[in-house]
C-alpha cells in the first residue's frame, strides 16, 4: 500500500499562479507558450521543494539502480542514508535466478516461462541492482533466441542469464570468459564447432565470434582515449584489422559442446546447452597467432591456453573501461556521459584502488556515486535517458503495487501482451534483440542529425508508442484493484488505486506523490499545472477520488514527461 | 481507372499548397530542365533489406561449364549443386541459374520484370585490388555488419561524415513534395529503424507487421472505459501533455519524444481506416513468413495510396536471418524459401491490383558473403547480388559483370592476411549508382542526387540503365 508521508501543501498545489477553477480553460497553453516563447529554464524548473530533498535523491539513485523507485523503497533508503552502503547490501543479496522456474515450468521449448521468471524477478526480487545490471549486460553481451538455433533451448537461454546475473558483481575478466565459453554464445555466435583450417578445401575458420566480441563485446571498432572519444579526434584509427578477426577465429577453434558424446553430435539435449563448452583438441588451430598490439600466441597450444592468452590480451587493451564503462552508463544513468565522467568509470574500471582491473563491483559504484550521476541534471536540460519501455511498465507496476491476476499462477502479465511477446509491443524483451547489435545501437542519434544519442529512441516507432500507450489505458482502467475480472482476463496483472484515491482529495498532494515516486522529483510544473486543471474538472466523492486517481494516473503514464529518466 | 487531367490539376493544386512547407524543394523550376525533380502521379519503391549479409552468391549462380567449375571450386561444399539450378540466361554474359527454391524470382527474371545488378556494394570511388590492399579510398569498416548498414544505406564511405542521411531519406523528401500538404510522411518502415529513411526535413513511420494499427485510447473520444464526461477532457488533457513538452525550449530530448508520441497519435489516427478499408486478403502467404507480413503492409498501404491522397511512397522491411556463419546448408533453404514466398506473394498482390508499373522493389543487403567456407558457413564478404523487380524495370538481365570465381589469380578477390583466396569480392558497382538509378525513377533532381550521394560524382555511370 502506498504509504502517504508527504506534507500537504496548498490546497490547490499550483505553483504558478492559475486563478481558473473550472478547469475549461487550459493552464498547459500558458506553460507551453511561456516555454516556447522564452526558452528558459523556465520550463524545467518544478515543484520538487514541496519534496524532502533526502527523498528525491533517493528516488532518483533508485530508478537508475534498480527496476523504479517505490514509496517503499525510498523510504528504505533515506533511513539507510548511505547510497554507498545501500550497494553494498545490494551487493550481498543472493542471486534471483531464471533456470528453477523455467525448467520446472517447461520442457525447454517455447519462450514463455523464462519471460514470465523475468519479468517476477524485475518487478518484486529484492536483489534489484544485481537484475538491473545483469539486463543491461544482455544488452551488450547479446545472445537472442528470436534465432530458431536458440528457441528450443529455454534452459540454456536461462543458464545463460543466471551467468550474466552471477557475474554482474564479478571481474570483467571472468565474465568474458564465461560469456565466450558458454554455449548458448556458442551456438548464437557459431564459435561452437568452429574447426582450425583446411587450406587445401579452401575451408577457414568461422570469423563470427572473433569479430563480435572484439567489436561489441571489448574495445570497439577504433581506438578510444579514457574519455571514450575515438582517437586521433575527427580522423579516429581502426582499434583492429580483418587480419586481426581472422587471427582471432584461430583462437576460438576446438570448442564442443558441454555433454557432447563426439564432435558434431546433432542428438542434442538441452543439457548441450547449459554450463561451459569443452575443447577437442583434434579441432583446435594449434599455428601461432598475432593478437591485439603484436602479442602472439605460441605455437601448439591447447584450445585453452589460446583462450586464456586471447581475452588476456583483450582485457588488457585499454578501449575496454571507457567502451563498456560508457555503455554501461548509457544503461543506467544518462545517455550523453560527459568524456570526464566516462573517464572517472574508466579508471575505475582498470584499476579498483587495489590494484585490480575490471572489478565489476568498482564500475558500478563509479558509475552510481559519481557526482555527474547524482547532480548532472541541476545544470544539464540534456542529462538523462529515454527510458527502456519495459522498464518504465516495470516501475509501474512496482510503484502501484500490482500484483498478477488471480488465474495468473503468480506471473504478472501486462494487459495487451504476454510476456514472452513484448518485442512486438515494447520494442524490447529479455534476449530478443533482432541480432547481436541489441534492440538498440549505442550511437543511435536522438533525431536525424542530431549530435545527441539516444540508443531507446530507436524503438520509439509509432507503432510501438501506440500500442504501449493503449496498454497504460487498459492496464488504469480495466486492470486495477477494483475491477470485476470476472468480466475480463483473469490472468492480467493488476495495480492498486487506493493510495492514489486517498491522496486525490488533495491534488497537491496527489501531484507531490507523482512527482517523487514516477518522476524522481522531475515532474515539470506545467505537467503538474496541467493535472491540477483536470482534477477540477471533477468532485470530492469517493468515485471522484477514484476517477482522478485513474485519469491523472493515465496522463502521466502516457505523458513525454514520464518517458525520461532525469 | 482515374481521370488523368483531374489527377493532374490535384497534383499541381498540392505542390502550390506545399511551397510554403516543402524546404529545400524547388517546384518552380520544375518543367524547365533535365536537373528538375518530377512528380510522376503514382509511385511506389520498396527496399527489402536483407540484414546479416544475404550470401547472394548461392542465389544466382554462374551457369556455362568453366564459370560454374570456378564457383563449386571456391564454394566447395557450399556449392549449389547443378541440378538445384533453374536455368535463365542473359543475353551477353550467357547461362545463369537461379537457387531453385527461388522459382517466383527466377520467372520474374524470365518475363523480363526482374533484373539482376550484379556485384554491388559499398564504394567511394572505383576499387581495384591494389587499392584495397593500399587501403586507397576505403570504405570505413568493412565487413562490420552495422557500419555496412550504415555505408549501404547513407551511400556514404564514412560514417561520421557530413553525409549521414539516408537516400531513402532523399527520395522521401522528393516524395513529401509531391504529396503537398498532407499530415502523413510519405515514407514507411515495417522493419524497425533505418538509417535510410532518415532525412533533414521528412520523418518516416514505422509500423510493425503483425500487429494492427490501433488508435490511441483517450484521444479524439476513443475509450470503451472513460466515462464519456471525463473523455473529452482526457483527451484534451492529453493533447496539452504532448504540446507542452514539445515547447521544452531547453531540452532536445523532451521534444523528441513528444514529437514522437503526437506523431504516432496523428499516424495511427490517419492510416487506421486506411488500413481497415484495404485488407488485402488476396495476399496469400503462410503465417509465420515475417518478410511477407511486412510486405503484406505494404500492399495495404500502396492500395490505400489514394485514400490517403499520396503521390509517392517509399518503404523499408527487413528480413533477419541471413548471417549464415554456420549451417548455411540447412538454413539457407528455408531464408530462400520464405523470401520466394513472400516477394512472389506481393508482386501478385501488386499485379492483382493494376499497380505494376507504378512499384519498385529491390533487394539489399550489408554485404556479400565470403566465397569461401568456414567448414560449414560463409563469413563477412564485400560485394553481392541484388535484385530489381516491378512493371517498371527493364528486366531479364544482368546488371553489370559478373565478377570472377576463381580461386587462382583472381582480382576480384580482397583476400585474406596470409595471401590466401578469401572470396571476399570487390564490388563493381557502388550503391551510389544502384541508389541513383532508383531515385531518378522516382524523379528526384539531378541536384537533390548530388546532395545526397556526393561520391556518386566519381563513377562515370550515374544511371544503371535498369529502370523503363
Amino acid at each position: 500500500m502506498i504509504v502517504v508521508l508527504l506534507s500537504a501543501c496548498s490546497d490547490s498545489g499550483v505553483v504558478v499562479a492559475d486563478k481558473d477553477t473550472n478547469g475549461s480553460t487550459t493552464s498547459s497553453t500558458t506553460g507551453s507558450t511561456t516555454g516556447a516563447t522564452t526558452g528558459t529554464t523556465t520550463d524545467n524548473t518544478n515543484s520538487v521543494a514541496n519534496l524532502d530533498p533526502a527523498a528525491v535523491a533517493a528516488a532518483r539513485f533508485l530508478n537508475q539502480s534498480t527496476f523504479g523507485a517505490t514509496q517503499q523503497t525510498i523510504d528504505d533508503l533515506v533511513a539507510r542514508d548511505n547510497l554507498g552502503a545501500w550497494i553494498d547490501d545490494q551487493f550481498a543479496l543472493p542471486t534471483s535466478l531464471l533456470f528453477p522456474y523455467t525448467r520446472t515450468n517447461s520442457n525447454g521449448g517455447g519462450g514463455g516461462p523464462l519471460h514470465e521468471i523475468w519479468w517476477n524477478n524485475a518487478v518484486d526480487e529484492p536483489d534489484q541492482l544485481r537484475q538491473r545490471i545483469a539486463y543491461a549486460l544482455s544488452q551488450i553481451f547479446v545472445v537472442s533466441d528470436i534465432d530458431a538455433a536458440l528457441s528450443n533451448a529455454q534452459y540454456g537461454m536461462a543458464d545463460y542469464y543466471d551467468m550474466l546475473s552471477r557475474n554482474a558483481f564479478g571481474n570483467y575478466r571472468t565474465l568474458l570468459e564465461d560469456v565466450t565459453l558458454h554455449p548458448v554464445m556458442g551456438v548464437y555466435l557459431s564459435m561452437v564447432l568452429n574447426e582450425r583450417p583446411n587450406e587445401t578445401q579452401n575451408i577457414r575458420p568461422d570469423e563470427n565470434y572473433a569479430r563480435e566480441l572484439l567489436q561489441l563485446f571489448s574495445i570497439g571498432l577504433f581506438d578510444l582515449n579514457m574519455r571514450g572519444e575515438p582517437i586521433p579526434i575527427g580522423n579516429p584509427r581502426p582499434s583492429y584489422t580483418q587480419e586481426t578477426v581472422e587471427e582471432f577465429a584461430r583462437v576460438y577453434t576446438g570448442w564442443n559442446f558441454p555433454t557432447a558424446r563426439r564432435w558434431n553430435d546433432t542428438a542434442r539435449s538441452q543439457n548441450f546447452f547449459i554450463g561451459r563448452m569443452v575443447a577437442n583438441e583434434a579441432f583446435h588451430d594449434t599455428e601461432s597467432k598475432t593478437l591485439l598490439n603484436g602479442a602472439v600466441t605460441s605455437a601448439g597450444w591447447t584450445a585453452q591456453q589460446d583462450l586464456t592468452f586471447a581475452l588476456d590480451n583483450v582485457f588488457n587493451h585499454p578501449n575496454v573501461g571507457p567502451f563498456i564503462g560508457k555503455q554501461l552508463i548509457q544503461r543506467l544513468v544518462t545517455s550523453n556521459p560527459s568524456p570526464e565522467y566516462v573517464e572517472r568509470v574508466a579508471l575505475a574500471f582498470n584499476n579498483n584502488g587495489d590494484g585490480v582491473r575490471g572489478d565489476m563491483r568498482a564500475v558500478i559504484r563509479a558509475i552510481l556515486l559519481d557526482d555527474e550521476a547524482r547532480n548532472g541534471h541541476l545544470n544539464n536540460p540534456e542529462f538523462g535517458k529515454v527510458r527502456e519501455p519495459a522498464i518504465k511498465l516495470i516501475h509501474a507496476w512496482r510503484a502501484l503495487d500490482a500484483i498478477p491476476g488471480p488465474l495468473a499462477n503468480g506471473a504478472h502479465s501486462p494487459p495487451n501482451f504476454t510476456p514472452s511477446r513484448s518485442d512486438a509491443i515494447l520494442g524490447q524483451a529479455v534476449m530478443q534483440a533482432p541480432s547481436v547489435f541489441n534492440f538498440y545501437l549505442p550511437d543511435n542519434p536522438l533525431s536525424a542529425g542530431s549530435t545527441l544519442v539516444s540508443p531507446e529512441m530507436q524503438i520509439m516507432s509509432e507503432a510501438n508508442l501506440a500500442n504501449t500507450h493503449n496498454n497504460y489505458h487498459n492496464q488504469v482502467y480495466r486492470f486495477n484493484n477494483r475491477s470485476n475480472l470476472n468480466d475480463d482476463n483473469p490472468r492480467v496483472t493488476t495495480i492498486n488505486l487506493e493510495g492514489l484515491t486517498a491522496l486525490a482529495r488533495n491534488a497537491g498532494a496527489l501531484m507531490d506523490w507523482y512527482n517523487l515516486v514516477l518522476f524522481a522529483g522531475s515532474m515539470p510544473d506545467n505537467v503538474r499545472n496541467e493535472l491540477i486543471s483536470y482534477t477540477r474538472t471533477l468532485g470530492q466523492s469517493d468515485q471522484d477520488s477514484f476517477a482522478k486517481a485513474q485519469d491523472t494516473l493515465f496522463l502521466i503514464l502516457a505523458s513525454p514527461s514520464f518517458h525520461i529518466q532525469r | 481507372m482515374r481521370n488523368s487531367i483531374d489527377k493532374n490539376r490535384r497534383l499541381l493544386l498540392k505542390q502550390l499548397a506545399s511551397l510554403p512547407l516543402a524546404s529545400g524543394v524547388s517546384l518552380v523550376s520544375g518543367s524547365k530542365t533535365a536537373h528538375a525533380m518530377t512528380c510522376s502521379p503514382g509511385k511506389s519503391l520498396v527496399c527489402i533489406f536483407m540484414a546479416g549479409g544475404a550470401d547472394s552468391f548461392n542465389m544466382f549462380v554462374p551457369g556455362g561449364t568453366n564459370s560454374f567449375a570456378d564457383y563449386q571450386n571456391s564454394r566447395r561444399d557450399l556449392a549449389v549443386d547443378e541440378a538445384n539450378l533453374i536455368n535463365v540466361s542473359d543475353a551477353t554474359q550467357g547461362a545463369f541459374g537461379f537457387h531453385d527454391l527461388l522459382p517466383g524470382l527466377a520467372s520474374l527474371y524470365n518475363s523480363n520484370r526482374m533484373a539482376v545488378v550484379s556485384n554491388t556494394g559499398t564504394l567511394i570511388r572505383p576499387t581495384t585490388r591494389s587499392d584495397y590492399l593500399a587501403t586507397n579510398s576505403i570504405p570505413e569498416s568493412l565487413f562490420a555488419h552495422n557500419t555496412q548498414q550504415k555505408l549501404w544505406q547513407t551511400g556514404a564511405g564514412i560514417v561520421s561524415g557530413s553525409n549521414s542521411f539516408g537516400w531513402g531519406g532523399a527520395i522521401s523528401e522528393h516524395a513529401a513534395g509531391c504529396n503537398g500538404n498532407i499530415n502523413i510522411a510519405p515514407a514507411f518502415s515495417i522493419g524497425g529503424s533505418t538509417d535510410w529513411l532518415t532525412a533533414a526535413n521528412a520523418n518516416y513511420i514505422s509500423l510493425t507487421a503483425g500487429v494492427a494499427v490501433q488508435r490511441m485510447l483517450g484521444h479524439a473520444n476513443l475509450s470503451d472505459w472513460i466515462p464519456p464526461e471525463r473523455l473529452s477532457h482526457v483527451g484534451r488533457s492529453l493533447n496539452n501533455l504532448i504540446d507542452i513538452g514539445k515547447a521544452s525550449g531547453n531540452s532536445q530530448v523532451m521534444q523528441e519524444i513528444s514529437g514522437a508520441i503526437g506523431r504516432a497519435t496523428d499516424a495511427t489516427a490517419s492510416l487506421y481506416s486506411a488500413l481497415q478499408n484495404n485488407p488485402v486478403n488476396q495476399m496469400r502467404y503462410n503465417t509465420g513468413n515475417r518478410l511477407a507480413a511486412q510486405l503484406h503492409m505494404v500492399a495495404r498501404l500502396i492500395a490505400a495510396r489514394e485514400e490517403l491522397g499520396m503521390e509517392q511512397q517509399v518503404f523499408f522491411v527487413r528480413m533477419g536471418g541471413w548471417d549464415t556463419h554456420t549451417n548455411q546448408l540447412q538454413r539457407q533453404p528455408a531464408l530462400f524459401m520464405a523470401l520466394n514466398e513472400a516477394v512472389t506473394a506481393f508482386q501478385a498482390t501488386i499485379d492483382g491490383l493494376n499497380l505494376a508499373p507504378s512499384v519498385t522493389t529491390f533487394t539489399a543487403s550489408d554485404f556479400g558473403r565470403t566465397l569461401t567456407s568456414n567448414g560449414n558457413g560463409t563469413d563477412h564478404g564485400w560485394g553481392g547480388h541484388n535484385f530489381v523487380f516491378g512493371g517498371a524495370v527493364d528486366g531479364g538481365r544482368i546488371v553489370g559483370d559478373i565478377p570472377n570465381y576463381a580461386v587462382q589469380n583472381n582480382e576480384d578477390d580482397a583476400g585474406d592476411r596470409r595471401g590466401q583466396f578469401a572470396g571476399r569480392i570487390i564490388p563493381q558497382i557502388s550503391v551510389n549508382q544502384y541508389a541513383a538509378t532508383l531515385a531518378r525513377w522516382m524523379g528526384v533532381s539531378e541536384d537533390a542526387l548530388n546532395t545526397a550521394l556526393p561520391d556518386l560524382a566519381n563513377f562515370s555511370q550515374r544511371d544503371l540503365g535498369f529502370m523503363n
